[in-house]
């Protein structure tokens, strides 16, 4: 019912162009009007997608990459930010625009986060985030997609196919909240990132798994 | 090969090698009685040493990609790469200045050495800028230029020793700071000049009428850009806690020779007065070295410890 009288309340203000162009409410409007759906049945869908918003102290990437062609090594980088949108009965794709900041890297050492900050591996003075934006997605069980999207990691833009699962769904004092656990494997030297794997040779490996584990809060319904 | 032996190889033992060969054309050959050679072929080698050292490591392309775009080439343009393009110019420029020197009439070589370290400052200002450039950092690369420019001269004869304490200490710096690349290709540079300084001792001791090494012309262009562009490039990507100063004193290092010029102008020869000089600039490097080592363990000392947990209040709500 909600939903409904958020997609009517949409549709009164399209219809006034009067009350937008005067009301300072037109400017926070602006973005879900320029994704408002034609349909009413695309209505549904979208009014039913939450937005959600991540919450930066219980969102962190993992990063596992071979030392030495030994041991694997695992960091982390602290507080992702950004956005998804996914209705909660899984009826459509989960969206996400995810960044994080390179200094927000986390090895358990200082000297080597600042070793990874440096311009030998992440490059922070040049490039200080790193953002995944989805494009599409594939449905593979439930609350199971293949998420494609760019990833753009020092500078460098390329697609990649994350494998995402929704953890769960569940309620906190602040509301409700959803969770997502996605992982993808990269080569560094994709992206420019070649320290270590030809010179020196072997000291680190080339490919890096990645484990993101994401959990925000789902915006409130207005009225 | 152990991969880091390779690695040591490759990037430091190969170029500091193939500039020692270069400047031994000069050195230790008849070439040693002309003064054109003997200032020409030691600072190509100095910026060849770290082109070698660059482009083993990053390979042509991260040079070839500063002018040209290069098809199917979809690395990052990273600031700092332009360091091997400016090695690159050097060792051109290093033609350009003996060639400019040797054409000047009796007195006019010391106007061609400022001309070029003038225009050397002000292409290294407009060309290399490194993360968040402004136009105060710009300036101030200019004038570390122009500084090394001014305090090289006062190495005298033993220049390329002062030039093997002076990429050392960057090449060190650059270490602590965890910027790899930039150590091993100033460590690269360093190991060069160390060996153009005993090839230029071994040259001078057994050639007739040889030339003496002078900081002038081409090695004093060469090795203040160098120096100046090193220390600067080191500031901008560092990660320690090595203050922006402590970088900024690297380019003056070679003025400390003055410390000892009483007891280099009484020294009984050139390899005793060189020694006095290296001496005075040596102190000054490892003072600097010192300085950012302390302060980088204070630092880290501080931080130390059970730190709060900054989101201790989370886990309740």
């Amino acid at each position: 019912m909600a939903a409904m009288r958020n997609a009517l309340l949409l549709a009164a203000l399209v219809a006034s162009p009067i009350s937008l162009a005067a009301s300072p409410l037109s400017l926070s409007l602006a973005p879900a009007m320029a994704s408002a759906p034609r349909s009413s049945q695309d209505a549904t869908a979208a009014a039913a997608a939450s937005a959600i918003t991540f919450d930066p102290i219980h969102s962190m990437a993992i990063f596992r990459v071979q030392h030495l062609g030994a041991g694997y090594f695992y960091g982390r980088f602290n507080e992702l930010t950004g956005t998804a949108t996914w209705p909660l009965d899984d009826s459509a794709a989960p969206t996400f625009d995810v960044t994080t900041e390179v200094k927000k890297v986390d090895t358990g050492s200082e000297k080597l986060d600042g070793n990874l900050q440096g311009p030998n591996f992440f490059n922070q003075a040049e490039f200080p985030t790193i953002q995944f934006k989805s494009k599409s997605a594939e449905r593979v069980g439930e609350r199971h997609w293949k998420v494609k999207g760019d990833l753009t990691l020092r500078g460098v833009t390329k697609e990649i196919e994350v494998d995402c699962t929704v953890s769960g769904v569940g309620k906190g004092p602040t509301g409700q909240k959803v969770g997502f656990e996605c992982m993808f494997t990269i080569m560094r030297a994709d992206y420019g990132m070649k320290w270590g794997i030809e010179a020196p040779k072997g000291a680190l490996g080339n490919e890096v798994r990645m484990t993101i584990s994401l959990e925000g809060d789902v915006a409130k319904a207005a009225g | 090969m152990d991969g880091v032996v390779g690695y040591i190889v490759s990037v430091v033992v190969i170029p500091a090698l193939v500039a020692a060969a270069v400047a031994s054309i000069a050195l230790v050959t008849p070439l040693r009685r002309r003064a054109w050679a003997v200032e020409c072929f030691p600072a190509m080698a100095v910026a060849l040493a770290f082109l070698v050292s660059f482009t083993n490591e990053l390979g042509w392309t991260a040079v070839a990609r500063q002018v040209i775009t290069i098809e199917g080439d979809d690395a990052p343009f990273e600031r700092w790469h332009r360091l091997g393009l400016a090695a690159l110019m050097l060792m051109v420029g290093a033609v350009c200045i003996v060639v400019a020197r040797m054409r000047m009439p009796r007195g006019g070589a010391p106007i061609v050495t400022m001309v070029a370290l003038g225009i050397a400052g002000a292409l290294a200002a407009q060309f290399v800028q490194f993360p968040q450039p402004t136009l105060l950092k710009q300036l101030g690369l200019a004038a570390l230029v122009l500084a090394a420019g001014v305090a090289l001269p006062l190495a005298g004869g033993a220049i390329y020793w002062i030039a093997w304490g002076a990429f050392g200490i960057v090449a060190a710096l650059a270490g602590l700071g965890g910027f790899a690349s930039l150590a091993v290709m100033c460590g690269a540079v360093s190991v060069a000049s160390l060996l153009i300084a005993i090839l230029a001792a071994i040259g001078g001791k057994f050639a007739k009428d040889a030339k003496p090494m002078e900081a002038a012309g081409a090695p004093l262009v060469v090795c203040a850009v160098m120096i100046a562009l090193a220390a600067r490039c080191g500031d901008a990507y560092d990660q320690s806690q090595t203050p922006d100063w402590l970088w900024w004193l690297v380019p003056l290092v070679p003025g400390f020779a003055l410390i000892f010029t009483k007891q280099a102008l009484r020294a009984p020869s050139i390899a005793a007065a060189s020694f006095w000089r290296t001496l005075g600039a040596a102190l000054a490097g490892v003072a600097i070295l010192g300085a950012a080592i302390a302060l980088d363990s204070s630092q880290n000392a501080g931080g130390g410890g059970e730190e709060e947990d900054p989101y201790a209040d989370m886990y309740g709500g």
